[in-house]
């Protein structure tokens, strides 16, 4: 195991140093957003999931470089064909550590998503096809990712995934490959009617999600929802054209992939009050790390269209922590486990985040002058 | 700034005091509560409506977590399941915010989400929900945040509020507590008068314990609702006037009559009249308040009052059921059931092993302490009060 995790850190560490090396000055940011995301699930994998096997960890080295190398692509096909294969591997990975299921039922298998995009990708190549149908196959494409785990939802035993690092790794490439194609490849059709609707439409989209989710009678299953919704949430904020709110959805991004390895899986224990704080604080509820992302992604807008896109979003976090109105402690405690310096940490970062609401004041600007203006993230 | 800053610091001045007084009663010594009574404070001096927010959200939080650390199984979960209520009472401001509303609008929000957190009926609020034998503090946080609300707004046409306030008292005032009305007339009159509303703050001590200064708190409450009541010529015709200011008189009077009193202990009760009439003392001098001259329609509401409160007096043993506040719903009408994780399978959580020398395991120690989180949430709350200046 310690052979592992070695070869898992050193891989990390190597890998990000090549993207360094071969990385421009405008891209050298998108590598160090996807080094803090990933590095992330290393360091909060609680169980040990990703050194558990040979096969997890290259596999986890694996689509961290292709993640990584997408974001280093000068042409859109390029960045789609890079993301495209972390995405395959990404659900190889997921079905190969899920928990068994019966099979049945095709579209239960996240591989049917995987294959949907794939088609997408290869249809944007395509020269007949119009601006705008090659945005809304990129579109298409995003959302499908973005739901990955929405196929699998109903097959039994799902609800163990929750919080799981398959999610947080979905939530990686997914939440990088968007912040950068909107940053670096969104063409101007996104700008324009009727695309620029989706400024509203993404929302109304996790919204629905959101109230599909209150169906579920398993809090893991609804977490795993929330989860794909922040995946959304992040892309949203990142194409709404404010420099502000995009720099909260890259915060957003890291803060989302944290959070959900953070997340100890173990039943909730009356008598520990952090495990509960950090169980609670995942879900973006005041006083968190999320909570603070939140906050900074929905100020408001000058435009109306992300104005009511702000508040549909607000509601539908409203709708996710509906949950609570009827939470309660379980009666029969399992045997709890250890609590160890990996929940301190997370527990620390969580509040620590919880902190950044005090430079709201300050937050836009400084953020914005530091990432805008010395290493032009945006275009 | 429609109120002068002075003004400002006087409802910060007596929440404080009347914390600094449940201190002495030895009600609440924890420092999360403390931090809340700070954050809460912080928002009465915030002139921004979106810190106010993300303030008393985070005062929420720490009362809520206060309350986890120290009931039993039944009300930490209570406690948790504040924490959703107690965020949904400020969605409407915040969607106000959001859709950057001005005027009345915005206004209307945030009176939407006063209404949400200050009334415990028809619907238990989550501060009364929780507080367990301590009920009266946590309801005093409610009557604060919704004053931290109220005070930033700027009012174009302050009759409508008065109205609108004086509508609410008579609904609200079937089965709502006293100090709830009290907190009504608060806004109302603020909305009026910035200088008489901050007047009816300087009382906020006394609405502490429901002892006899129950009393002064009444006269205060009628004439507070006597002046709205002067202010609603120019939206109602004089006769409807009339019978609505009657109506929301006897409302008012129907609670006090209702409350009963408790007994306190002497110098409690004495540190309550004493900072009440400092706060006063305090804005006679800094500030000149306005002589209002009775008309018709005051007069009507503080008559229909004196005359329900000494009838209710005269009856209340016998006709107890004229005056009862009215039951609300019951709590968790639309519960259902939702399966935990109590019910998965478990699996163990594991760390990388670190080596057994004495520096380390006291670094890991202290990580793994219980204390650790309220070394940080103190932390939290330093660095977000620093940053709410």
């Amino acid at each position: 195991m310690r052979a592992r995790i070695f070869f898992l850190v050193l891989a990390v560490f190597l890998v990000t140093g090549l993207a360094v090396v071969q990385a421009s000055e405008t891209r050298l940011p998108w590598v160090l957003i996807g080094f803090l995301g990933f590095i992330g699930i290393v360091v909060f994998d609680s169980y040990q999931e990703i050194p558990k096997s040979w096969t997890n960890s290259a596999l986890f080295i694996l689509i961290y470089g292709l993640t990584l190398q997408s974001c280093l692509e000068s042409t859109p096909d390029n960045f789609w064909r890079d993301q495209a294969g972390a995405v395959f591997l990404a659900t190889i990975l997921f079905e190969q550590n899920s928990l068994p299921w019966s099979g049945l039922g095709f579209f239960r298998s996240t591989m049917a998503p995987s294959v949907l995009y794939f088609l997408l990708v290869l249809a944007q190549t395509l020269p007949f096809f119009s601006a705008d149908v090659v945005f809304g196959c990129a579109l298409g494409a995003i959302l499908l990712f973005s739901f990955l785990e929405l196929f699998s939802i109903l097959r039994e035993n799902n609800d163990r995934n929750s919080g799981s690092f398959m999610s947080a790794i979905r939530s990686g490439v997914c939440g990088l490959g968007s912040l950068f194609y909107s940053a670096t490849f969104l063409p101007g059709t996104a700008k324009e009617a009727p695309f620029v609707f989706i400024r509203v439409g993404l929302p109304l989209l996790g919204l629905a999600v959101a109230t599909l989710s209150l169906f579920f009678r398993q809090w893991r299953r609804r977490y795993i929802l929330f989860c794909c919704n922040w995946s959304v949430f992040v892309f949203w904020a990142a194409i709404t054209g404010e420099a502000p709110r995009f720099y909260a959805a890259v915060a957003a991004f890291i803060a989302g992939v944290w959070t959900i390895m953070m997340t100890n899986r173990r039943a909730a224990d009356a008598s520990d009050t952090r495990d509960l704080y950090l169980k609670l604080s995942a879900w973006g509820v005041p006083g968190s790390l999320m909570f603070s992302m939140i906050v900074f992604a929905l100020f408001p807008s000058e435009s109306l269209l992300v104005r009511e896109g702000s508040v549909l979003w607000l509601v539908t976090f409203f709708v996710y922590w509906s949950g609570l109105r009827k939470f309660e402690l379980p009666k029969k405690q399992g045997e709890a486990s250890a609590w160890t310096w990996r929940n301190s940490l997370a527990l620390s970062i969580t509040i620590a985040g919880a902190g950044l609401l005090a430079g709201a004041k300050y937050f836009p600007e400084i953020i914005t002058q530091v990432l805008g203006q010395s290493w032009g993230v945006i275009k | 700034m429609h109120y002068q800053e002075s003004l400002l610091w006087i409802p910060a001045a007596a929440f404080l005091s009347v914390f600094f007084v449940n201190l002495i009663g030895q009600r609440y010594r924890r420092g999360l509560s403390s931090l809340a009574v700070l954050f809460v404070s912080q928002a009465l001096l915030t002139k921004n409506l979106g810190y106010i927010i993300v303030l008393l959200a985070l005062a929420d939080t720490f009362l809520g977590v206060e309350l986890f650390l120290s009931s039993k199984v039944d009300e930490k979960n209570r406690a948790v399941q504040s924490l959703y209520q107690s965020a949904l009472s400020l969605l409407p401001t915040a969607l106000g915010l959001m859709l950057r509303l001005d005027g009345n609008s915005l206004i209307s929000c945030v009176a939407v989400t006063i209404v949400l957190r200050l009334y415990s009926w028809p619907v238990s609020h989550w501060l009364v929900e929780i507080s367990g034998d301590n009920k009266m503090f946590p309801t005093y946080i409610g009557i604060v945040s919704s004053f931290a609300l109220w005070h930033i707004q700027e009012f174009l046409q302050p009759e409508l509020w008065a109205l609108v306030w004086l509508s609410l008292a008579f609904l609200f005032g079937l089965g709502s507590k006293y100090t709830e009305m009290y907190a009504t007339f608060s806004l109302g009159l603020f909305a009026l008068s910035p200088v008489l509303g901050i007047a009816s703050v300087c009382l906020w001590p006394l609405l502490a314990r429901p002892t006899y200064t129950i009393y002064l708190v009444a006269a205060f409450s009628a004439v507070s609702g006597g002046l709205l009541a002067q202010s609603l010529s120019g939206y109602l015709a004089p006769e409807a006037t009339y019978a609505f200011v009657s109506l929301v008189g006897a409302a008012l009077a129907r609670v006090f009559v209702a409350t009963a009193i408790v007994k306190a202990r002497w110098y409690m009760v004495a540190l309550d009249l004493f900072f009440a009439a400092l706060w006063i003392g305090f804005l006679f001098y800094t500030n000149t308040l306005p002589i209002p001259i009775p008309t018709p329609a005051g007069v009507t509401f503080v008559d229909s009052f004196v005359f329900v409160f000494l009838l209710g007096k005269l009856l209340y043993k016998k006709k107890p059921g004229f005056f009862k506040p009215f039951p609300g719903f019951p709590p968790h009408l639309f519960s259902k059931e939702i399966i935990g994780s109590d019910l998965l399978l478990e699996r163990k959580g594991a760390s990388v092993e670190m080596g057994q020398s004495p520096f380390r395991v006291l670094i890991f120690e202290a990580l793994e302490s219980e204390g650790y989180i309220a070394i940080l949430f103190g932390l939290l709350g330093a660095v977000l009060l620093w940053g709410a200046k």
